[in-house]
């Protein structure tokens, strides 16, 4: 029985009696320091804003939540990503490749309606849309087909964008030698709080710059 | 008197050629026993004859064009060729992989003779471009030994049939090769002799598959024939009242349409993948539009959407005077199960979706991403049609950039180097080509995918996201 | 900076390594490295050519031997320090290899800790849970010699393995070194690299994707780069470790088995006693003086070389065979030896050839003696077995041949892996003319269809003269035997053969050449089996009670020769080929020496050196036979002055050029080999050079250079030769005084020779014998002579799906009397296919009529009804027999292609007879009376196509043998010719040709012109169209 709870709770079909307090169904962010700044994780439905650089480890910080939305067989959707995504790393993360769906739209008009239709069919489990300037009646619209689908959606932006935007979530990133600095910004049933860093060496230490050096010093060694 | 008629076509792969320059060339067609099935006639003047070896077909023209022998594809045009006959007459058997068996007693009738049928059926015959043989006969198996010998003899005579069949050596009948060797042995060469053989003592000496032969051969025994019969297709064309300029009203008699295709389609359970709409002018050629479920769909409702979609983009320059919907093939309707545990029950499924997508967006925004088993990463990551489980599995390798540029840049800023060289160079041939890839961040916290080439000039490849 | 590498792998890995382990050690001692480890997996095959190649070239650098291996996850390289080492070494690669199938390893964990004396690299594998297991038990076994090997191939994340590693070695207290794990001498085989791995993979290049290295870093690499990757520690540990290894080759000392020596004897005492014992026997009038002197000189040579073991083990095997009255004979260097006549390992007089012992095994060289010993091929196995049992499996093995690619097989998997279509390969293949030097295989190419300027077709060329010559897998010798004292897997790894029971050793002949092990050739040859079948009828019918010996001691009978001269030797050993035949009337042989000379000169060595015409005309007096000095006098006289042996090629090498012993010996084996590697182009200039410095024309030196080209890999040892001409000239005594018997114990013997049944029995007809034909109540299993010897029974051998355990059943239930009736021979339980068997050779004629009616009698079913199975008192009242037969007779051209289907003959008419008698054959000459036909003349004849060959020497020419019902016709068809009439040229089984006669001697030859292909006659003669060939 207990594995059958288990498996309606990760599909979110069970909320959990503790989880009262925060606004939203979280999902666990792979990054135990994360988890505890964000009381659980990622939402697993609605509008998650990240304002970010591109190429500072942005996608890296998603990646154990995308899986975990996968998993219920639902589909990921890939909105006007900004180049040809790479089979090889979203594979190694265990991104399941035949549940993904790339969408080029040439306008962003058409983003927006890929967008909703994705998010309203209740087959797509997120939704990442890029660099689509978004209005606050377009967010509002698309954070209640969201709901309707059952599926998040993560707005990728860049930091001046910041517009707010009825989000569960919106938070900011910075590059780090050793990961990244988040900052949350908006938090549904939750406060702003100081930029913490999330250290990715153990996960990722061919994308950082290790503190000891200890890499370096090895390799000397060899 | 039973009276059948037996079509040979002994070259229908190079026969269906259809450019004249491959009818100027010798094509041979091959078995996988590197037999020579199937020629053409400038492959007969070479020397080439049937059942030669490939070597020594190969041996006696250089220029030999090769196919190999296709069952799915003879079966096609066999399938084709009947479809086509079956316009002048009916009772046609195929008999793969290259034969048709044709009961004539009732088109006798209808076309006054044999003359008279004849002269139709050859009429037909003569729009195709495949080569034949055929033969008449007073059973299938009958017409068949005479075909294949290539008689091309048109009679109803019983006597001049039995003479011609009398005559006729064991090869072209039906038994098996055993057989066939057996009475070789016996000193058995034709027909006439085995008939002349009384029953008793080929029962004693031979297994029932002889005697049943026999038996058909004659007509004494029952021969069942699957005559064909037309297959599922749906057209169907509306002449609109008046000409239509707004694709937005033509849903109307759309949908009316759709909706006869959707009854003919559930009275037999079964559904479409593929629509073709055509829209007709007076004054231009019409416009043809193909319209696409990834699911297979029956309803016109669903049908109806999609095709709105791809009308909607389309701009009418002339009103359109008339509708043609085509649909040539059905399958089976599959009943999507609701699973218990699915979360939220969707309104639509990943296909549904996906179709929905691409009737709007155009059919490659939308695309799947698989892993090929390639080194070179611009070949291992592919755009294919989206929903589709990659073939074997591939290792796949973690420290590859999220995102690959279309095209790789030369690098111009300064980035601090934390991982490399990685040496690919999948390519023995071509060793100058090597590449060696390194991590770097840039002044921006940037992590980005970089080679080096062997003439050290440095690009950038790819963004770790 | 030092290195050594520790982990590379050649060819002999197959289908992985790249490069032979000559290239290996080339580029590594270039490169500068101090050692070199070959460690091919689970195998040695690869050192001793290492080894010889560091020899020869005089390379600066160590080779150390060891091998690699694979257990589940994990990897090892095991290094052999020390001899024992090396013992340990060859002991686990046999029991992995013993354990499984052929090709194959099983390595277990008690291989490995039994393992007392090799190092030990581990390569890990990267899965943590197994490599833990490992690191623990390697760490308990063999602490003290284990390293853990570090590699870098700039791999995809490298640098978090090489970290990984070096946790592991921190956390274990293992010690690191670096190796290269090398599969290839330089980065450019990287093509080829992926290509044998397609080959391995059974898929195409394209399809293989990341399974292919990623790049050339498993190449040799300089020692600059190395030093960029790998820290200083860790190179100077891999030289730390090849300082430790110091076992070599040289160390393999070979020890005879000693029991063959009765107690209280020496070897040598020993076989003294045995030659002396032999004297008595072979010269019981007393040895002459002379040659005793010989015998002396001999023996003191084979005391100076220790060879004495070996005379004993071949004394051994021949006295074995002779007490089982197995016919054998021996040949090769040390064969013609007096002592080897003493000790009847030879019957070659050696009064009668003055070839001599010393000649052969010369002090200078080091080329080990060699006796090949032929047996009765049927019967060898109980000679084979007999060593099994003598030296039991650990000490007795085969050799291995070395099964590498060649032109064809490399073009089929090259264009496999290429992606090329199987049918376009298959027309390539079959289509490449491979015979003729002026056409390269890459011109034919585009006329075959293929683009010369695309990029697959460049490869494919590039890739297949790479991939010639690269070994296969390892197959077994013919019948080269290595026996020794101690068990030999401390000497050399044995694996299992394709064979069941066989074992063979990792080396092939030149390895052990290299080595100078000593080997036993046990070989098999059909004529021995058929001169011991034809004595034993001769003792049966005539009372004559024969010998090889015997009949060679009888001197050289001039009727005998005669009948050779006319080239009269169907069925004859070794002159019996269609070259032989036209040569003989030129050569006319008149004893036994010319014999000698005619088996070694027709062949495409000397006919390609272009040896034969000089030697002609020297023989006929047509030319003078001048020497240029003494010294090539005593080499060349025997043969005018023509050098035509391979012993006479090497000794003007070493008399006339200067070579000395050792290079000699190299100059024979790079003749044996030239044609795969061109090894020989390099002693040109010191050849030549060296004979112009003593004094010979430039023009002379380069003739006999020439003639060394031409010899290649056909030249011929007079060694060989000599044995050779006994038997030649007993099969040739036997077929002049007792031509029944001779062609009886051939036809029992068959297959062997290259005569069919049928012709064989058409050459005893002419001379003669008459032919009776298979009988069910007459014929045995074997040809039998009726009729006081004159008479030639068909035996049941000849039925065609009629096999022994059915002829020995029929045999036994044969009444005396024969059997009279179809229900009788049923009775026998013969069974249905072998009863028709019977019927289609008309060999039941005699009691239930032709064929038709026998089939049809045979076919009725009421007869094989389960109550009439049982064998009853009087069956014949029981059974009611079959009605009266009705069918129609098989006429004559029926019958005659009943023959052929049956029994592959015919005693009825010949089919081109039937085809003369219907008038179909206008103006067709019968061969019997081409010699009325006058030189030059137009001349046309039709006939069987018996023989269709295109022989290695006379390029653009084919060679078809035409037969009809009076004799064989040589037709010679130019290409041009063939290629315009080329479907008839191919397809035809019965052809006619016009053509021109000519006429040389006694030998007769139609040129070609045109070709008409008849075969469709017959058919329509009898209705029928099958084939009867």
């Amino acid at each position: 029985m207990s594995a059958l709870l288990e498996q309606l709770t990760r599909r979110q079909l069970l909320w959990h009696a503790n989880s009262q307090h925060t606004a939203y169904q979280a999902v666990p962010s792979g990054y135990a320091e994360l988890d505890q700044q964000l009381a659980g994780g990622f939402p697993a439905t609605g509008l998650i804003d990240i304002q970010t650089d591109t190429g500072i480890g942005e996608l890296r910080l998603l990646l154990p939540y995308l899986q975990q939305q996968q998993s219920g067989g639902r589909l990921l959707v890939f909105l006007s990503p900004l180049a040809e995504p790479c089979a090889d790393m979203l594979c190694a993360a265990g991104i399941v490749l035949s549940q993904l769906v790339i969408i080029t739209p040439k306008t962003g008009k058409d983003a927006l309606w890929a967008a909703e239709q994705c998010l309203q069919s209740g087959c797509c489990a997120s939704v990442l849309l890029w660099q689509v300037p978004l209005k606050q009646a377009q967010a509002r619209r698309l954070q209640l087909a969201a709901e309707q689908g059952a599926a998040s959606l993560i707005l990728l932006r860049r930091p001046q964008q910041g517009l707010s935007l009825p989000v569960n979530l919106s938070i900011k990133l910075q590059a780090h030698r050793q990961g990244v600095l988040l900052s949350v910004q908006k938090r549904k049933g939750g406060w702003p709080a100081a930029p913490f860093l999330v250290d990715m060496q153990n996960r990722w230490p061919g994308l950082c710059f290790s503190t000891e050096q200890h890499w370096q010093a090895r390799r000397k060694a060899s | 008197m039973a009276l059948y008629l037996y079509l040979q076509f002994p070259a229908l792969q190079p026969d269906s050629l259809g450019c004249t320059a491959a009818q100027q060339l010798p094509v041979a067609v091959v078995n996988e026993q590197h037999c020579i099935v199937q020629l053409n006639t400038v492959a007969e003047q070479q020397g080439i004859a049937l059942n030669m070896a490939l070597g020594t077909a190969a041996a006696l023209c250089h220029n030999l064009q090769l196919l190999p022998y296709q069952t799915q594809l003879q079966l096609n045009i066999l399938q084709s060729v009947a479809r086509q006959l079956y316009q002048v007459t009916a009772d046609i058997a195929l008999d793969p992989p290259d034969g048709l068996y044709i009961r004539l007693c009732n088109m006798l009738q209808l076309y006054q003779g044999l003359a008279g049928y004849w002269q139709a059926l050859k009429h037909e015959l003569q729009l195709l471009p495949y080569r034949y043989y055929y033969a008449c006969g007073t059973s299938p198996f009958a017409a068949k030994c005479l075909a294949r010998q290539q008689l091309n003899l048109l009679s109803g005579e019983p006597d001049v049939l039995a003479s011609a069949l009398n005559h006729s050596p064991l090869r072209f009948t039906e038994l098996d090769t055993d057989s066939q060797q057996q009475l070789q042995r016996l000193g058995i060469n034709t027909l006439g002799q085995l008939l002349a053989l009384s029953q008793a003592e080929l029962a004693r000496r031979f297994d029932s598959s002889l005697l049943s032969y026999l038996g058909r051969l004659r007509g004494s025994f029952y021969h069942a024939l699957h005559y064909i019969k037309p297959e599922h297709s749906f057209s169907r064309y509306v002449e609109l009242l008046y000409d239509i300029t707004d694709t937005a009203v033509l849903s109307m008699p759309l949908h009316s349409l759709l909706l006869q295709l959707e009854q003919q389609l559930q009275r037999i359970n079964a559904a479409c993948h593929q629509l073709q709409l055509g829209l007709l002018f007076r004054g231009m050629p019409a416009y043809q539009l193909s319209i696409g479920s990834a699911q297979g769909e029956y309803r016109a409702a669903n049908w109806l959407k999609l095709c709105q979609l791809q009308l909607e983009k389309l701009k009418l320059t002339e009103p359109v005077s008339g509708l043609q919907l085509e649909v040539t093939a059905f399958v089976l309707q599959q009943s999507q199960s609701d699973d218990l545990f699915q979360p939220a029950p969707s309104a639509v499924s990943a296909l549904q979706l996906v179709s929905l997508l691409q009737a709007r967006l155009g059919y490659h925004s939308v695309s799947g991403l698989i892993l090929q088993n390639q080194h070179l990463p611009e070949h291992a990551s592919q755009r294919p049609l989206p929903l589709l489980a990659g073939k074997a599995a591939v290792a796949a390798l973690a420290l590859r950039p999220a995102f690959l540029l279309a095209k790789p840049e030369r690098l111009t800023e300064a980035v601090e180097i934390n991982h490399g060289p990685e040496r690919l160079c999948p390519n023995g041939w071509v060793l100058e080509a090597q590449r060696d890839y390194f991590i770097g961040r840039n002044s921006k916290g940037q992590w980005l995918w970089l080679y080096r080439t062997a003439q050290q000039q440095w690009f950038v490849q790819g963004i770790f996201s | 900076m030092n290195y050594a590498e520790l982990f590379c792998q050649s060819h002999f890995s197959f289908l992985h390594g790249a490069s032979s382990p000559e290239e290996l050690v080339a580029q590594a001692a270039a490169l500068g490295y101090d050692a070199l480890a070959l460690t091919d997996e689970c195998s040695v095959a690869g050192i001793v050519r290492a080894y010889r190649q560091i020899n020869e070239q005089a390379l600066n650098i160590k080779l150390i031997i060891g091998s690699y291996f694979q257990l589940d996850k994990l990897e090892l390289v095991l290094l052999c320090p020390d001899k024992a080492a090396y013992a340990e070494l060859c002991r686990i690669i046999t029991n992995a290899r013993r354990r499984s199938n052929k090709g194959e390893y099983c390595l277990t964990e008690w291989d490995l800790m039994s393992l007392k004396h090799c190092l030990l690299l581990w390569l890990p594998a990267g899965d943590n849970e197994s490599d833990t297991h490992w690191a623990n038990w390697l760490q308990k076994y063999h602490s003290d010699r284990l390293w853990l090997a570090m590699r870098r191939q700039l791999s995809h994340n490298e640098a978090t393995f090489t970290d990984y590693c070096l946790q592991l070695a921190q956390q274990y207290q293992l010690n690191t070194v670096c190796c290269g794990a090398v599969l290839m001498h330089v980065p450019q085989r990287l093509a080829l690299q992926h290509c044998v791995s397609a080959i391995k993979a059974g898929k195409p290049i394209t399809e293989l994707g990341r399974q292919l290295l990623s790049n050339a870093e498993r190449a040799l690499r300089p020692l600059s780069k190395l030093e960029k990757l790998f820290s200083r520690g860790l190179l100077q540990q891999s030289c730390v470790i090849a300082a430790r290894c110091t076992f070599s080759l040289d160390e393999l000392k070979y020890q005879y088995p000693s029991e063959l020596v009765p107690e209280g004897e020496t070897a040598s005492s020993y076989l003294q006693r045995l030659v002396v014992q032999g004297t008595k026997l072979r010269f019981p009038a007393g040895v002459p003086k002379r040659v005793q002197a010989i015998i002396d000189k001999e023996m003191a040579l084979i005391s100076e070389f220790n060879y004495e073991y070996f005379f004993l083990t071949i004394y051994d095997l021949v006295q074995f065979a002779k007490s089982k009255a197995i016919l054998y004979q021996g040949r090769g260097s040390a064969a013609n030896s007096v002592v080897c006549y003493c000790l009847e390992i030879t019957a070659v007089d050696p009064d009668k050839i003055q070839v001599l012992f010393e000649r052969f095994l010369s002090r200078e060289r080091k080329e080990p003696p060699d006796i090949d010993v032929d047996f009765e091929h049927e019967r060898r196995e109980e000679v084979i077995q007999y060593l099994y049992q003598k030296y039991g499996r650990e000490r007795a093995a085969l050799a291995a041949t070395v099964i590498s690619y060649r032109f064809k097989s490399a073009l089929r998997d090259v264009g496999k892996a290429l992606g090329l279509p199987l049918s376009q390969l298959d027309f390539l293949i079959k289509n490449i003319q491979r015979r003729d030097p002026n056409l390269s295989w890459q011109q034919q190419l585009s006329a075959l269809g293929l683009d010369n300027n695309s990029q697959t077709t460049q490869q494919l060329v590039t890739m297949v003269e790479q991939l010639r010559g690269f070994p296969r897998h390892l197959s077994q010798h013919v019948g080269g035997f290595v026996i020794s004292q101690g068990p030999l897997y401390e000497l050399v790894p044995v694996e299992n053969a394709a064979m069941a029971d066989r074992t063979v050793i990792q080396w092939d002949k030149d390895d052990l050449e290299t080595l100078e092990l000593l080997k036993v050739d046990v070989l098999a040859l059909g004529m021995l089996t058929a001169i011991r079948k034809c004595f034993a009828l001769l003792k049966q019918h005539a009372q004559q009670d024969l010998s090889i010996a015997g009949i060679s001691a009888q001197g050289d009978d001039v009727a005998v020769y005669q009948m050779i001269q006319k080239a009269d030797t169907i069925g004859l050993f070794q002159i019996e080929s269609r070259a032989q035949m036209s040569m003989l009337p030129r050569l006319r042989p008149a004893c036994y020496y010319d014999l000698v000379v005619q088996i070694a000169i027709v062949r495409p060595g000397p006919i390609q050196g272009d040896m034969v015409h000089p030697y002609l005309k020297r023989r006929h007096g047509e030319e003078a036979v001048e020497y240029p000095s003494a010294e090539v006098q005593s080499v060349l006289s025997r043969t005018l002055g023509v050098p035509i042996f391979q012993e006479q090629v090497i000794q003007l090498a070493m008399v006339a050029a200067g070579f000395t012993g050792g290079e000699a010996d190299q100059l024979r084996r790079a003749m044996a080999s030239w044609k795969k590697t061109g090894e020989l182009l390099q002693f040109k200039h010191k050849l030549i050079d060296g004979m112009r410095s003593r004094g010979y024309a430039h023009e002379y030196a380069e003739r006999i250079y020439q003639q060394i080209c031409g010899f290649g890999e056909y030249g011929f040892p007079e060694s060989h030769s000599a044995s050779f001409a006994v038997l030649a000239y007993v099969s040739a005594w036997l077929k002049y005084y007792y031509p029944a018997a001779f062609c009886t114990a051939l036809l029992n013997s068959y297959p062997m020779g290259f005569y069919t049944p049928s012709q064989l029995l058409q050459d005893a007809r002419r001379h003669g014998v008459t032919v009776l034909p298979v009988c069910v109540n007459q014929s045995q299993w074997d040809y039998s002579l009726e009729q006081q010897g004159k008479a030639i029974r068909l035996g049941l051998r000849q039925v065609k799906g009629f096999s022994k355990a059915a002829a020995q059943l029929l045999l036994a239930l044969r009444p005396v009397g024969g059997f009279r009736d179809l229900a009788r021979l049923r009775q026998t339980g013969l069974s249905h296919s072998s009863l028709q068997a019977l019927a289609s050779a008309n060999a039941l004629s005699s009691i239930s009529g032709d064929r038709y009616n026998s089939r049809w009698q045979l076919m009725d079913n009421q007869h094989s009804l389960p109550l009439f199975n049982a064998y009853t008192a009087e069956p014949a009242q029981q059974i009611a027999e079959a009605e009266p037969a009705y069918l129609a007779a098989p006429g004559p051209v029926a019958e005659v292609l009943e023959d052929y289907a049956a029994t592959g003959l015919t005693l009825a008419v010949h089919p081109i007879a039937l085809l003369r008698q219907a008038n179909k054959l206008p103006r067709s000459v019968p061969v019997a009376e081409l010699s009325g036909v006058r030189h030059n003349s137009p001349v046309r004849v039709s006939g069987l196509v018996t023989l269709r060959q295109r022989p290695g020497t006379a390029a653009g020419v084919t060679f078809m043998s035409l037969e009809d019902e009076t004799g064989t016709a040589n037709v010679l068809i130019w290409l041009a010719t063939a290629q315009a009439q080329q479907k008839t040229f191919l397809t035809a089984h019965i052809l006619q040709v016009d053509g021109i006669l000519q006429r040389e001697g006694e030998v007769t030859h139609i040129i070609a012109g045109k070709l008409v292909d008849l075969s469709a006659l017959l058919a329509e003669l009898s209705l029928s169209s099958r084939d009867f060939h």
